[in-house]
């Protein structure tokens, strides 16, 4: 009697700590972008290694990990991050590192490593997905030639109407420069003299009587739908939502998209160690990037995943082959070093 | 007999002022806790603000022998500092990494020149590993900014604890690479635009108000009280109404395809519609909307003491309807004036949500660029110093109208 209670207290002590070893917690941006998560890499992980997940969400930044982190206290453990954060925290030490061994190879036998996109992968951030500010018009308002260029977003002439740009410089002063003739590879070299900055802001006088400009996300398809502006720069996954639940009439200029990497990162210190590097194993196969790149058309950053996306999603991928050709890729360090001396200079811009 | 009676007159006279001052006590004690709320929640945290315009503490307290070796240096020479700087930089730096302190300076530093976040963080990760003979050589093998007097002068200038540089910038002025304070380039130059901008804006609206408001205010006041309390419930509707819900309402209002260009389309009067809104014209008409009823009721207050007497009087002298106006009521209603222009006027530059929402990149006022210090870069030295240099703005205006008007009905408090 004894003895069957000792065992049972045994079992349930036991129980208790497998319960608490096998428990994770997985930060993400919330909204449809966590909800389209669930089904592709949440759910299917803690049916397999029966790992309990639970979720959270946060607005990016990385003062709450840096809290976490120094005040010895982390309940986060791997956290959906960008990479300009993510680089952040590298540096302050914020994060463990990722192994390329940590990553299931392709099917062909590359490594983990190998089958990611330049930049996609480093010590501390395992990528996840591409993500693009694009230029996308209403096709209503063009029913002759459409727009292919970044050139033709600052041409009034040839293609009237209003633009509809985010109320920051990045995005606005890359797009500048690409039009005024600078090839992508030579855009962030030319931004940080002075006088490319110069070049930028003039390239951008010439339409800025008919720009309006936009604050959050949902703002830009909602004014290309209205009619408010015939052309706009927008995140293209708020694109591919128009387009495929609401069916509205928007196309792409992929021409200078400006791609943004968002990868997996662990924070450093997390009592889970091993099921957090199990779930970024997981959720970085090639199979979960596709899952999610069919529903958000946010580019999967491993090569061998683009055969697993549904080929009517490939098109509006950031990462597709017909698209890249023109494409940037946003410098993160570009942006740290240069964010607090070109929002002044924008705001100058935009006040006079 | 005497003595007795003057004790006892002493001794009166003493109870009494005892009894007095007891009453003194108690009527401090009542209202302590009004001076407790005042201080915690309005004097010290406004001094708090104020000083933080003048903080600097990011260097002195992560680098604290280099920064005040630093503020010895004297960056005119046109010379890099000695070697003895260079090391001691570098040992402090190094003893900062464990805390994140070199970030923290990194971050400090960017802010006066672009890229040197980056310098900062790729020195303190190169420190352990770097060859040369000196400090000095070391430093400038990682990055021969090291070699530049601009870098040292960009540390010398955030050395100290305690610094002007949040109001040089502030007033569109910043310092060369030898120190001296100059204008910001053409090109950078925003603040003083703003503050120009601010006042035109509130000082517009003011006006504005005042010649909306005066004759409704006359009106109440003329008319027997109770229909003037129906009036009177019209004004003050709007004033309960939450700011925001009277400000998006506008934007609906204003907007390209909104009420008032489908109704002036409709009557083809225009074609396309007007742009009423996300400029000057939609920032004018919300806000004068908005501090209307501030203006009306002040000079309310003032007309229903004014006597209609002397009106009457000046009209039975012989002096015609405007002449009797201007000259037997309307400088009696002046207090009401002067109150309700400054009231309007003192809210109306504090004003943030109304332009943001209604107005152009090109309509907005100091606070949303003191907002915007605060929330997206960060940078709270440099919006206290802004909203401090509003604050002094408004009270020296105040004391000029408080000085031209005598003092009347312009007090506020």
């Amino acid at each position: 009697m004894k003895k069957a209670k000792i065992i049972g207290l045994a079992a349930l002590v036991g129980s208790v700590m497998t319960a608490h070893a096998s428990e994770l917690t997985f930060v993400s941006w919330g909204g449809s972008y966590q909800a389209s998560q669930e089904p592709s890499v949440i759910k299917p992980f803690a049916a397999k290694s029966g790992v309990k997940v639970k979720v959270d969400s946060y607005n990016g930044g990385v003062a709450q990990v840096r809290s976490q982190v120094q005040t010895n206290n982390v309940t986060w453990d791997v956290v959906d991050m960008q990479l300009s954060d993510a680089m952040r925290a590298c540096d302050e030490g914020l994060l463990e590192k990722i192994a390329a061994t940590d990553l299931a190879p392709a099917k062909d036998g590359r490594s983990g490593k190998d089958d990611y996109l330049p930049g996609a992968f480093n010590e501390c951030l395992a990528g996840n997905n591409m993500w693009a500010d694009v230029i996308v018009y209403n096709k209503d308002k063009f029913k002759g030639a459409a727009p292919a260029k970044v050139a033709d977003f600052f041409d009034l002439k040839k293609f009237p109407g209003k633009r509809a740009l985010k109320k920051s410089p990045d995005g606005a002063l890359e797009w500048a420069l690409m039009a005024d003739g600078v090839a992508p590879g030579q855009v962030y070299q030319t931004l940080a003299t002075p006088a490319g900055v110069e070049r930028a802001f003039k390239k951008l006088d010439t339409i800025k009587s008919s720009i309006v400009w936009w604050e959050t996300g949902a703002q830009a398809p909602q004014l290309l739908a209205d009619g408010e502006v015939a052309m706009a720069g927008a995140y293209n996954g708020r694109i591919f939502a128009a387009i495929s639940a609401d069916k509205k009439p928007f196309g792409y200029v992929w021409d200078g998209q400006l791609r943004h990497i968002e990868g997996f990162v662990i924070v450093k210190g997390t009592k889970n160690l091993k099921a957090a590097k199990e779930f970024v194993r997981h959720a970085t196969q090639p199979e979960a990037l596709a899952s999610m790149a069919n529903a958000t058309s946010y580019g999967p950053l491993r090569q061998s995943s683009l055969a697993h996306v549904d080929p009517a999603v490939v098109k509006f991928l950031p990462t597709a082959p017909e698209n890249v050709k023109g494409a940037l890729d946003s410098d993160s360090a570009f942006w740290a070093d240069h964010a607090d001396d070109l929002n002044q200079k924008f705001a100058v811009w935009l006040a006079r | 007999m005497g003595d007795a009676h003057v004790t006892g007159g002493r001794s009166l006279k003493s109870k009494l002022r005892r009894a007095e001052r007891m009453e003194q006590v108690k009527a401090y004690l009542l209202i302590l806790p009004l001076f407790a709320f005042l201080l915690i929640c309005f004097l010290l945290p406004i001094g708090a603000l104020l000083v933080k315009g003048f903080t600097d503490p990011t260097l002195s307290d992560e680098l604290p022998r280099a920064a005040a070796m630093l503020r010895e240096w004297e960056p005119a020479g046109g010379e890099v500092p000695d070697e003895e700087i260079f090391a001691t930089f570098a040992k402090d730096l190094a003893a900062s990494r464990p805390t994140d302190g070199a970030s923290r300076v990194a971050k400090r530093l960017n802010i006066d020149q672009p890229g040197m976040r980056t310098l900062i963080l790729k020195t303190a990760n190169k420190l352990d590993t770097v060859e040369g003979a000196t400090w000095r050589d070391k430093l400038v093998s990682i990055d021969s900014r090291w070699g530049a007097v601009a870098t040292w002068s960009t540390l010398k200038y955030a050395a100290s604890p305690w610094t002007l540089g949040y109001y040089i910038k502030a007033l569109d002025f910043t310092r060369d690479e030898r120190g001296e304070i100059v204008q910001q380039p053409e090109g950078q130059r925003l603040y003083r635009d703003v503050f120009v901008r601010t006042a035109v804006v509130s000082l517009s609206v003011s006006v504005i108000c005042l010649l909306l408001g005066y004759p409704v205010a006359y009106f109440l006041a003329a008319l027997p009280a109770r229909y003037s309390n129906l009036f009177m419930i019209m004004v003050l509707l709007p004033f309960w109404t939450s700011i925001l819900v009277r400000t998006t309402a506008w934007v609906v209002a204003l907007q390209s395809n909104g009420v008032i260009n489908a109704l002036l389309i409709r009557l083809g009067v225009t074609e396309d519609g007007f742009a009423l809104i996300y400029n000057r014209f939609g920032v004018l008409v919300a806000m004068t909307h908005i501090l209307l009823p501030y203006a009306i009721l002040s000079l309310y207050s003032v007309m229903k003491g004014v006597p209609v007497i002397y009106v009457k009087a000046a009209r039975s002298l012989g002096a015609g309807p405007i002449r009797a106006f201007f000259q037997a009521y309307f400088p009696q209603t002046l207090p009401g004036v002067a109150a309700a222009g400054m009231l309007t006027f003192i809210l109306a530059v504090g004003y943030y949500i109304t332009p943001a929402i209604v107005g152009g990149p090109s309509d907005q006022l100091a606070s949303y660029y003191i907002a915007n210090h605060v929330n997206t870069t960060l940078n709270w030295g440099l919006a206290s110093a802004l909203a401090s240099m509003l604050l002094v703005g408004v009270l020296l205006l105040y004391a000029v109208f408080v000085r031209l008007t005598g003092g009347r009905g312009a007090k506020l408090g």
